[in-house]
């Protein structure tokens, strides 16, 4: 597969997947994991997703921003394995102030419109990820970097 | 839930083919109606559209497409765009091509039209002065299209053809039309300033209908311009100062209304009107201060057409009579906004990109919700519609990769309409985004000094009978326009039974001196009300905006003796927004608009107005009957949603809420220009 097809399919599974799984590190520094809504944007440069303030995603994020979100195409088949493709996103968390939101609030709003509300709700917070790179599997063991803005794609070993 | 065009584009996008051969391919074949099927070619003007927006086209493109030359607008432009930027060995071998005779005479009495059109389009110098200065003594001799005389002056001055001088004079004295002379006049300023272009204004015996001419150069180079000027929007759709009139409508109302909101925020603002020199519609001036701080300026442009057919074929020529306002006096340092995906607007973002000013667009879903029908499908088209869409869809995503700011009409404009037609919109990098809620004047209007005088005895053909002043009416408000619709509202007014009911007035359009658009309406509107009884439909031309507001208010506070309450009746078959709904609605009338476009954004159907379908005549005759006659409500409800429609304006829709908005956007712009030229990442 070249890199445009890579960059491709990973943009294509970051458009049309709904959910992935965010994961932080608590306070005794253990994972943390949570399903979160979330939209790609900047070039899969950002991963944007809201969460209620309340919740202890949201306390881990802000303290210790490196976080992992992972992406999957699956579609729990067991004859499909092979053809599953799975993405870990690494970068940093921040938290996005209302007037910085730019088009993120309405890329969210444009991918998940019913949870309109749920965006504007005071005790929401927007969140992006500065994604560094992205590691694809594919084939079951197959893996792929991608690092967002640099244009290049490297094969790595399973991790 | 996305319609197939915004499947496409987003497929286009994510498969990274959206800016490459095969994806403008599959573009142009969605404009036609179908998915691209592997292997299958499309019409032969689409296919070279398709493979000339591919960059770089091969040469055998170019070549294919110069061999059409005068075949199709679309494909000239698109052909001159791409030999702008070409190798300069291509360029050569066009210009020794296009200057051959064959080249010129093949295309009979259009040749030379359209020869010159490219070549000033393409910024090609290919002919000798001395074959130029013959063909423009043909043409000041009444011997060539008025069209080429235009084409041929713009080369003069384009080449800096200085020994055509005394042929320029010849075109200046001589009996052709204004707006052909008027281009003679300003190749002269251009070849040799402003000074001897005022001397032949004298030499030719001070023909004053060419002096406002000169006075907008004049104007252009004194610096008495709005120097600071922080904004320059421009509008080629009609004139803010004629409301109503020829294509002036609610966008004339806005950018009158805007700028000088802006203006009183102690932001200079220039408009910049697209004057028709060749329909001369109306008397050209060059320039009125608007308000203090709001100064439009008219450049006269030679169009085949005002609207974006002619923009599309006078591209060029728009963009030198923008470049005459730029070239003169720096005005201001701020933005260029510019308000439709069309060539005209291309060209004034051309002009604003060679004079490193920052570029605001407003982005709309136009024309690519139209692309399917209301299955989401897509429409089957012919060639020459699909070419129409599909050069508009490629100029909109050329604006929004030129732009340093983003404006979307509506608060969840860029939600709801715009990303699933522009997925580029997710790689926005630098650009400023605004989604703005457009406004209206919400004072207190003046009062109608005589209504009886206005709607009974005005004079016109179509006017109310007074002793039917008294019934209840429906009342609606526009520029005359196919897409506006009034021709199927008088005809469902007229064979509903509605007419038993209620009166109908319509305000709008240029009763006096019609454009063609407006003719055709007319004569349908007149074919629709011939049915009904005179005296109970009145036809009003274009008013002032203070009286239009009057009308409207007279109209809300009023108790018919009859049965029924006066309703403000928008027909359009879409509204991008809908000002003059908002306008009624902040009179407190109660108002009927269109299910389709922006008027869903702010009105809740029985609660601040009521929301139509207004698909053709027989549907809207159904739903204002349903509406009015069948499920009538009672006074208290009426009176409740008057007083909702006024308070959705006063909270969300006034020009003071807007230009405040705009205000903060073009701060953003202007900051984020100076600290980030050419950083953008490309959408």
């Amino acid at each position: 597969m070249s890199e445009g097809d890579i960059n491709s399919r990973v943009k294509g599974i970051l458009s049309e997947q709904l959910y992935g799984v965010l994961t932080t590190v608590n306070d005794a520094g253990e994972p943390h994991c949570s399903i979160v809504a979330f939209v790609s944007a900047d070039d899969m440069g950002s991963l944007v997703f809201v969460t209620p303030q309340n919740t202890r995603k949201y306390r881990y994020a802000l303290e210790r921003p490196r976080v992992a979100l992972f992406i999957d195409d699956r579609r729990d088949r067991t004859d499909e394995l092979m053809q599953v493709t799975g993405i870990e996103a690494r970068g940093s968390v921040e938290l996005l102030a209302p007037e910085s939101c730019g088009l993120y609030r309405e890329l969210y709003i444009a991918k998940y419109p019913a949870m309109r509300e749920f965006v504007d709700a005071p005790g929401s917070a927007i969140m992006r990820i500065a994604a560094e790179r992205y590691d694809v599997v594919d084939r079951f063991q197959h893996v792929i970097v991608l690092r967002p803005g640099e244009n290049r794609a490297g094969e790595a070993d399973d991790e | 839930m996305p319609d197939e065009f915004a499947r496409l584009r987003k497929e286009l996008y994510l498969e990274g083919v959206h800016a490459n051969h095969e994806g403008f391919r599959c573009l142009a074949a969605a404009c036609l109606g179908a998915r691209l099927e592997h292997g299958r070619e499309l019409p032969p003007q689409l296919e070279l559209n398709a493979a000339l927006c591919a960059a770089p086209p091969a040469k055998p493109v170019v070549e294919a497409a110069f061999e059409r030359l005068g075949y199709s607008a679309y494909l000239d432009q698109r052909l001159a765009e791409v030999v702008r930027t070409a190798e300069p060995e291509l360029r050569r071998e066009l210009e020794r091509r296009i200057a051959t005779p064959e080249t010129t005479h093949q295309r009979s009495a259009k040749g030379v039209e359209v020869v010159y059109a490219f070549a000033r389009a393409a910024e090609l110098r290919p002919f000798e002065s001395a074959e130029v200065r013959r063909l423009l003594r043909a043409g000041a001799g009444d011997r060539l299209e008025h069209a080429a005389v235009v084409e041929l002056v713009g080369y003069v001055a384009e080449a800096a053809l200085q020994d055509a001088t005394p042929e320029l004079h010849e075109v200046v004295r001589s009996a052709l039309p204004w707006g052909v002379r008027a281009e003679a006049l300003l190749a002269l300023t251009e070849l040799h300033g402003l000074g001897a272009a005022w001397d032949e204004f004298a030499a030719a015996g001070r023909p004053e209908d060419l002096r406002e001419v000169l006075n907008v150069i004049g104007l252009l180079e004194s610096g008495d311009l709005h120097s600071d000027a922080a904004v320059v929007q421009s509008v080629f759709y009609g004139d803010p100062t004629r409301l109503g009139k020829g294509g002036s409508g609610g966008i004339g109302s806005l950018l009158r209304e805007l700028g000088s909101g802006l203006a009183a925020r102690g932001r200079a603002v220039v408009t910049l009107v697209c004057y028709d020199s060749r329909a001369c519609g109306y008397r050209f001036e060059a320039y009125r201060e608007i308000a203090p701080g709001h100064l439009l300026v008219r450049i006269p442009v030679y169009l085949p057409s005002q609207d974006a057919d002619g923009f599309l074929r006078a591209e060029h020529r728009v963009e030198r009579a923008v470049e005459h306002v730029f070239r003169g006096s720096p005005i201001g340092g701020g933005a260029i906004h510019v308000r439709f995906l069309d060539n005209a607007s291309r060209a004034v973002a051309r002009v604003a990109q060679a004079h490193r000013r920052p570029i605001v667009v407003t982005l709309t879903p136009d024309p690519h919700r139209t692309v399917c029908g209301a299955d989401g499908a897509l429409l089957t088209r012919s060639e020459d519609e699909a070419l129409s869409i599909f050069n508009r869809v490629v100029v909109g995503d050329e604006l929004l990769r030129r732009a340093d700011g983003v404006v979307a009409i509506g608060r969840n404009a860029f939600a709801e309409q715009l990303i699933a037609y522009y997925p580029q919109l997710e790689n926005i990098g630098s650009r400023v985004t605004a989604a703005i809620d457009e406004g209206v004047a919400t004072g207190e209007p003046p009062a109608l000094a005589d209504p009886t005088s206005l709607l009974c005895d005005c004079g016109h053909r179509h006017a109310l009978d007074s002793e039917r002043l008294a019934w209840p009416c429906l009342v609606s408000v526009g520029r005359l326009s196919e897409i506006k619709g009034q021709v199927a509202l008088v005809h469902a007014w007229s064979k509903g039974g509605l007419h038993e009911r209620f009166n109908l007035v319509l305000v709008g359009g240029d009763l006096e001196s019609p454009s063609p658009e407006e003719q055709r309406l007319i004569a349908g509107i007149r074919g629709a009300a011939a049915a009904v009884p005179a005296g109970r439909f009145a036809h009003l031309p274009a008013q002032d905006n203070g009286v239009v507001r009057a009308l409207l208010s007279w109209h809300a506070r009023r108790v018919p003796e009859r049965d029924g309450l006066d309703h403000y009746v928008c027909p359009s078959l879409k509204e991008e927004f809908g000002l003059s709904i908002l306008e009624a609605m902040a009179c407190e009338m109660p108002v009927l608009a269109p299910l389709r476009g922006g008027p869903r954004s702010y009105i809740r159907h029985g609660v601040n107005g009521f929301l139509v379908d207004t698909r053709d005549a027989a549907t809207l005759q159904k739903e204002l009957r349903v509406i009015l006659i069948d499920s009538p409500r009672s006074l208290d409800a009426v009176t409740s949603i008057k007083h909702e429609a006024r308070r959705t304006v006063l909270e969300r829709y006034s020009v003071e809420a807007m230009a405040a908005e705009y205000d903060e956007f073009y701060r953003r712009v202007a900051a984020a220009a100076a600290t980030a030229a050419g950083s953008r990442k490309p959408v």
